[in-house]
């Protein structure tokens, strides 16, 4: 159990507690989150004003540009998306809203924490040393990554892996709290089918993580092999295999984009029927279909090879599930949806932001389809078009559903309400520019515009396609601009904000049970026992239109 | 409080089982896939070229055979161990816990033996592909071996303090998939057919 | 109260050392597998051995044969994700369009 030493390094630094663990994710994610932007940032203007010297950073030539994508996707999965959606959200909530007080391995806890900074450090080092950051894409393939020579990139490469390494083990570790916490800890009458669905979804997550993430370590430390003492097990010229990488890395890949989609999935189910003050609709729909993609998001992973020469008899089974398996997401939309439906709606800005994961990430959803019928896929692979589709997904995914968890539980996790008209400028600033930026490039993917390719000016047939580059560029720039208002709203509230109620929304689940913020030991002032669901609003008969699941009787 | 009758301080659904087992086995779990994913890529690789048969034969078999004797008798003794710290024997316990170290250490000792060998003769990772593969997986098992007997050895001395006895059998698990592990890596790279 | 109670009543010392028995049997005829004429039975053998030797480890020794089902479950999914790696992998690997 916790134990009660409070000096400073205990209290803040090396602590067991789940909540101060969670802030310390939640920081270390938005920093990088702001570094991965502004690595945009510079990258996007080098595509808009080929050649020209970025403002604040300097000549982007094509080694440099390779390193900026590289650093902007790895950043934003590993350091900004697991962090934040596994683990702040993870391990804020999931004792809270169990009833819990604290996690099973509190120690184990920090020190998956104290793994993911050494990995932030590892990976921020790799910046500093000579040649520069890893060159060679989020995905690493080789040959090029295999041979330092190649790309020009030696200790950046190696310490790039080693950093992703550290990460998996920190989310591994992570990842056994969550479960065994879950499974046994959960407090009296919190049955499996009381649960929210926050916490349902941080478990599928996990489960897709953990069975994943294997053949990639395996993988990864084959190519640091490969580049340190000159194996060959993915270089062709000595009998490796190319090909067996991109297995390895996609095995992980493809349920890694689960892992992320569906704690994001699961803040959104909390705050929809808080605000439609109805019902999660078809609770028990939405496990099924979480259930069925999780076991099919194992056997979709080659659609990201299609023209990669892999066995072409496989693209149609790996094709056709792909199909299906946009069937059980489409479903828990749907559901969250019907949540909606006749509801009493509130529209603060959890809640926008909610309602715009949803809508954005339908068209990331459908805009996949095309990558995933592999005939289709030939036209557009490795274009901008599979950029925007991974840009409609992982941004509702990690930016918005991120956000909208950040405004609902801030109350909780500070003790004070964050300010709506700044989160209101916020919120649609960051909406529209999200689209301003990427609808053009679904045109520009469709038009044949590679991707990974830092001066499109040297090819005829992609002049044309200037204006929407500087376009995206430019919403860009608004977007980052924006999310002052947030980085301003976040630090102000912490200090000055509103003092917050325990339950400022008037929901149902355990965590609003407990003050705002939580007792430093222990989360609640007295464990509450569960007497019904999570979702009971708008109960008839009940004259409150709300029915907490730790209250006995509600009249 | 004993290994199979741990409960929370405080009134919670039924716990599935302690802690510690729970959460091992789940570790475990996931381990599956990064050994198995490795072994099958050799597999693979194995199957590609015929002429790793020759290599494979290179391989000291004999020593193979006393690694995977060692290893078998650490399990066993590590599951007495397991028995008498359940029985709050901490004696008995220690003793096994003990001997199942020795073995382990002896396991790293043949291992080094069998590396320095095949370096005498000019064998590398660097060699061939096959080599690469079998230093790389022995190497990686043995790392796990390492880390295990540090986790024993751990154990060992919360035995010794009589506290914490639940815990022998979670290092048990964690030293028992180490064996199975190689129970695989055995036939993949030291019984040439 | 809890669940948690795996009936290990069963299983004694001597139990044990006679698994560990059979597994040195096992390890032994794995070994002679090494030396029958045609490969294909020959490698059926031997795999086949190493299987029942881990599921023998795994049963008795990590008790996984009174485990509560949730951790039953938990391995074999991870069986299951390794069936899926393989099956997709295998084509590209060993088929006929590697290289």
């Amino acid at each position: 159990m916790t134990s009660h030493q409070s000096n400073f390094w205990n209290y803040y630094i090396f602590s067991k507690d789940h909540k101060m663990i969670a802030k310390q994710y939640l920081i270390t994610g938005l920093i990088m989150a702001l570094l991965g932007g502004l690595m945009a940032y510079v990258f996007r203007m080098q595509l808009a004003f080929p050649g020209e010297a970025v403002p604040g950073f300097g000549d982007v030539d094509s080694g440099t540009y390779n390193q900026l994508i590289t650093l902007h996707g790895t950043i934003m999965v590993f350091w900004v998306g697991m962090p934040i959606l596994l683990g702040a959200f993870g391990n804020f909530l999931i004792p809270l809203m169990i009833g819990a007080d604290d996690m099973a391995f509190p120690t184990l806890n920090m020190m998956s924490y104290w793994t993911f900074f050494v990995s932030t450090l590892v990976l921020l080092a790799s910046f500093f040393v000579e040649g520069g950051p890893a060159s060679s894409g989020w995905t690493a393939y080789p040959p090029l990554s295999a041979r330092p020579e190649y790309s020009g990139v030696m200790w950046g490469m190696n310490l790039w892996i080693l950093a992703v390494a550290l990460e998996f083990f920190s989310v591994l570790m992570g990842g056994v709290n969550y479960l065994t916490t879950t499974f046994n800890m959960r407090t009296k009458g919190m049955k499996f089918s009381r649960m929210p669905m926050f916490v349902w979804m941080q478990l599928a997550a996990t489960v897709n993580f953990m069975f994943s993430v294997g053949p990639l370590i395996a993988g990864a430390l084959m190519l640091l092999l490969d580049r340190t003492i000159g194996t060959s097990f993915f270089v062709p010229d000595k009998g490796g295999d190319p090909l067996l990488y991109q297995h390895l890395f996609w095995f992980f890949g493809h349920p890694e984009v689960y892992v992320l989609l569906l704690p994001s999935l699961g803040i959104v189910a909390e705050i929809i029927p808080t605000f439609s003050r109805k019902p999660l609709f078809g609770y028990k729909m939405i496990l099924i279909s979480t259930a069925f993609s999780s076991v099919l998001a194992f056997m979709v992973w080659a659609h990201h090879q299609f023209i990669s020469g892999m066995d072409p008899r496989m693209a149609m089974p790996f094709g056709l599930l792909t199909i299906i398996i946009s069937v059980p997401f489409a479903v828990v939309l749907f559901a969250y949806i019907a949540t909606l439906w006749k509801g009493s709606i509130t529209f603060t800005t959890p809640f926008l932001f909610a309602i715009a994961m949803i809508a954005e990430f339908l068209i990331g959803g459908v805009t996949g389809i095309i990558n995933g019928a592999a005939a289709a896929d030939i036209y557009v692979h490795d274009t901008y078009y599979v950029v925007s589709h991974f840009h409609f997904t992982l941004v509702p995914i990690t930016i918005f559903g991120m956000l909208a968890g950040v405004y609902y539980w801030f109350p909780k996790f500070f003790g004070r309400m964050m300010n709506e008209t700044l989160g209101k400028i916020h919120f649609w600033i960051t909406a529209i520019t999200f689209n301003v930026i990427f609808i053009p490039l679904l045109q520009m993917g469709m038009g044949g515009h590679q991707r990974r390719i830092p001066d499109p000016t040297e090819f005829e047939y992609l002049k044309g396609m200037m204006g929407m580059h500087k376009t995206a560029t430019i919403a860009l720039i608004i977007l980052l601009i924006a999310q002052a208002f947030f980085i301003f709203n976040f630090f102000y509230s912490m200090y000055k904000g509103k003092k917050a109620e325990a339950n400022p929304w008037k929901s149902t689940t355990l965590e609003w049970d407990a003050p705002s913020p939580p007792v430093a030991h222990g989360n609640f002032e007295v464990i509450p026992k569960v007497y019904r669901g999570p979702y009971e609003y708008s109960v008839p008969g009940c004259k409150q239109d709300w029915s907490p699941q730790s209250a006995e009787t509600v009249n | 409080m004993s290994a199979s009758t741990a409960t929370n301080t405080v009134e919670t659904e039924p716990m599935l089982a302690p802690h510690g087992r729970l959460g091992m086995w789940m570790f475990l779990a996931s381990e599956v896939v990064v050994f198995g994913g490795l072994l099958a890529s050799y597999i693979f690789a194995r199957l590609r070229h015929s002429s790793w048969d020759e290599f494979a034969s290179q391989t000291m078999t004999s020593i193979g055979c006393i690694n995977t004797v060692l290893l078998l008798t650490s399990s066993l003794f590590i599951v007495l161990s397991h028995h008498w710290a359940e029985r709050k024997d901490i004696k008995k316990s220690g003793k096994y816990m003990l001997w199942a170290i020795l073995l382990g250490v002896l396991f790293l000792v043949f291992k080094g033996y069998e590396y320095q060998h095949e370096f005498a003769k000019g064998i590398t990772p660097l060699t061939n592909l096959f080599w690469s593969y079998y230093f790389f997986i022995t190497g990686l098992h043995a790392l796990h071996i390492v880390i295990g007997l540090v986790i024993n050895a751990l154990t060992l001395r919360e035995i010794r303090k009589g506290q914490n006895l639940q815990r022998v059998e979670v290092a048990g698990l964690y030293w028992h998939f180490v064996d199975v592990v190689w129970i695989f890596v055995f036939p993949l790279f030291y019984v040439a057919s | 109260m809890s669940s948690d109670q795996v009936d290990m009543g069963h299983l004694t010392p001597k139990t044990y050392t006679i698994i560990w028995a059979i597994l040195l049997g096992l390890l032994f005829l794995s070994l002679f597998a090494g030396m029958v004429k045609s490969p294909v039975l020959a490698t059926v053998m031997i795999f086949g051995v190493a299987i029942i030797k881990a599921v023998m480890v795994m049963f008795y020794y990590m008790h996984l044969k009174v485990e509560i089902v949730y951790v039953k479950v938990a391995v074999l999914a991870g069986f299951l994700a390794l069936f899926f790696f393989v099956v997709g992998v295998y084509p590209d690997v060993v088929g006929q369009f590697s290289k």
